[in-house]
């Protein structure tokens, strides 16, 4: 079903590109088109605690809403958040319905093909989170093993690609159905971040991060040839950076500080 | 961060969730509806080539996934330059995908009445309008309505998919609480009594008008 929606999109994009081609030309109004509508429309996954969340009085919160919300206020416009869900992220940005993705969005040369990435807003570790009693300490430790991860996500495409031959992956439709699924002992062990792995921690001891996988940055996704608006949300990340405001965000609702961000 | 506890608000956002679905299934419903009768009537006609376009439609529309139909709405009519509002998107999509659903029921239970009928009205003069909308209708009408309320149920449920598209209708805000609460159990029990609520009451007024028809 996926892959059927996947080569449908395919298609839609390969014309739309082939219709935009001669347009190559246009100046890079999308930092001007922002300011002057007086609106910034972000992406951002709700569904993705600590990321993008809901807060007590059911408004939007998380590390992605805090980083959207200081951006805006430097462009002085206006914050307009739109809700989305995973899969949704990519066709939200490319065609338009969204001006910039801050949506828990992991860096990879594959998405990089379809979308630009701005410099880093955090770097996570993903790890493999299990049981506190299982003995786990690297991949092959897996093999036999049912592992969960949420679908669509650079959990899926990590363990996927990293997996030694006779693991068993179970994928997930979001996070809380992931996490459920270590709660009630559906599988063996699960890939997750470590501000979800802190979260969940909080909740219960009775599980252990076991050992990291990879490095994961993140950072704001932007439609390919928007060179302007990523050139300033690039400076924006700086200054946000050294008045140490993104810092005190990823404190507040990472639990973690990054000592450094790449920048690229 | 805190694990908020599935509470009232949680209930209320959820509440807004439900009506953003019974909002979608009317709205899908009535262009469904209002599509799938005109695409009967075509299915039915005497003249080749318009029985040959809605079949054609039905046999397209039935056989794409409405999660594809819906991006190719939403999605598609951008990259060729137009802007579509999300809730003018869904209804389309809604509505194409009803309809051949609709049209397809609907020109079966009018094949389903007896030849004979048709011939009979013939026989006692009325034009092909009046025998339509005397005679033939009417007796399809009482075949067509447990398979048209069964769709319509199905459809209702259907409506989860316009998460996709940024709306937040029920499914969604059953998805956002139980991430934010990690309490799935709760919260999807909860989404299914509302989408039960909403069905259920269908069920019944369709075994009632079923009573009423027999009776007549």
């Amino acid at each position: 079903m996926i892959k059927f929606v996947k080569t449908a999109l395919a298609s839609v994009v390969a014309t739309a590109l082939l219709c935009t081609a001669g347009l190559a030309q246009v100046q890079d109004e999308s930092l001007q088109k922002i300011i002057q509508r007086g609106k910034l429309i972000v992406g951002i996954s709700l569904s993705t605690p600590p990321y993008g969340m809901t807060d007590k009085d059911m408004k939007p919160a998380g590390f992605d809403v805090a980083m959207a919300k200081l951006i805006s206020r430097d462009l002085g416009v206006e914050l307009e958040i739109v809700d989305q869900v995973s899969q949704a992220r990519i066709p939200n940005l490319t065609s338009g319905k969204v001006d910039i993705l801050i949506s828990s969005f992991g860096v990879t040369a594959e998405r990089a093909k379809t979308v630009m990435y701005t410099n880093s807003i955090y770097v996570d570790e993903q790890m493999i989170l299990a049981p506190a009693k299982a003995d786990l300490k690297n991949l092959k430790d897996l093999v036999g093993k049912r592992v969960g991860v949420t679908r669509s996500t650079t959990n899926d495409t990590l363990i996927t690609e990293r997996a030694v031959e006779g693991t068993i992956i179970q994928r997930f439709e979001d996070d809380a159905a992931t996490n459920q699924a270590l709660f009630t002992g559906k599988v063996d062990a699960i890939v997750s971040g470590v501000a979800a792995a802190i979260a969940i921690s909080k909740h219960t001891d009775k599980f252990d991060r076991k050992f990291a996988v990879r490095q994961s940055p993140m950072a704001i996704g932007v439609r390919h040839g928007e060179f302007n608006l990523r050139q300033w949300l690039n400076t924006d990340l700086l200054m946000l950076w050294n008045s140490g405001e993104l810092q005190a965000a990823q404190k507040e609702w990472l639990g973690v500080v990054n000592e450094e961000l790449p920048r690229f | 961060m805190m694990f908020q506890e599935f509470s009232l608000p949680h209930v209320y956002f959820m509440l807004q969730g439900l009506a953003w679905t019974i909002g979608l299934a009317v709205i899908a419903l009535t262009g469904g509806s209002i599509a799938g009768s005109l695409l009967a009537l075509m299915a039915v006609s005497r003249n080749r080539w318009v029985r040959r376009v809605a079949k054609l439609y039905i046999f397209v529309v039935q056989g794409t996934p409405l999660l594809v139909t819906l991006f190719i709405a939403y999605f598609g009519a951008n990259y060729v330059g137009f802007e579509v509002p999300p809730l003018v998107a869904i209804s389309i999509a809604f509505s194409f995908y009803a309809a051949a659903f609709l049209g397809e029921i609907w020109r079966g239970s009018i094949h389903s009445v007896p030849i004979g009928q048709s011939e009979g009205a013939h026989a006692l003069g009325l034009s092909r309008f009046d025998a339509m909308r005397y005679i033939i209708i009417p007796q399809a009408v009482k075949i067509a309505t447990p398979p048209t309320v069964g769709f319509f149920v199905m459809l209702i449920k259907n409506t989860s998919l316009a998460s996709v598209v940024s709306i937040t209708e029920l499914t969604r805000t059953a998805q956002i609480v139980s991430n934010a609460t990690f309490k799935p159990l709760q919260v999807y029990l909860l989404a299914a009594l509302f989408y039960f609520l909403v069905c259920f009451p269908l069920t019944i007024v369709s075994r009632k008008l079923e009573r009423r028809l027999h009776k007549s």
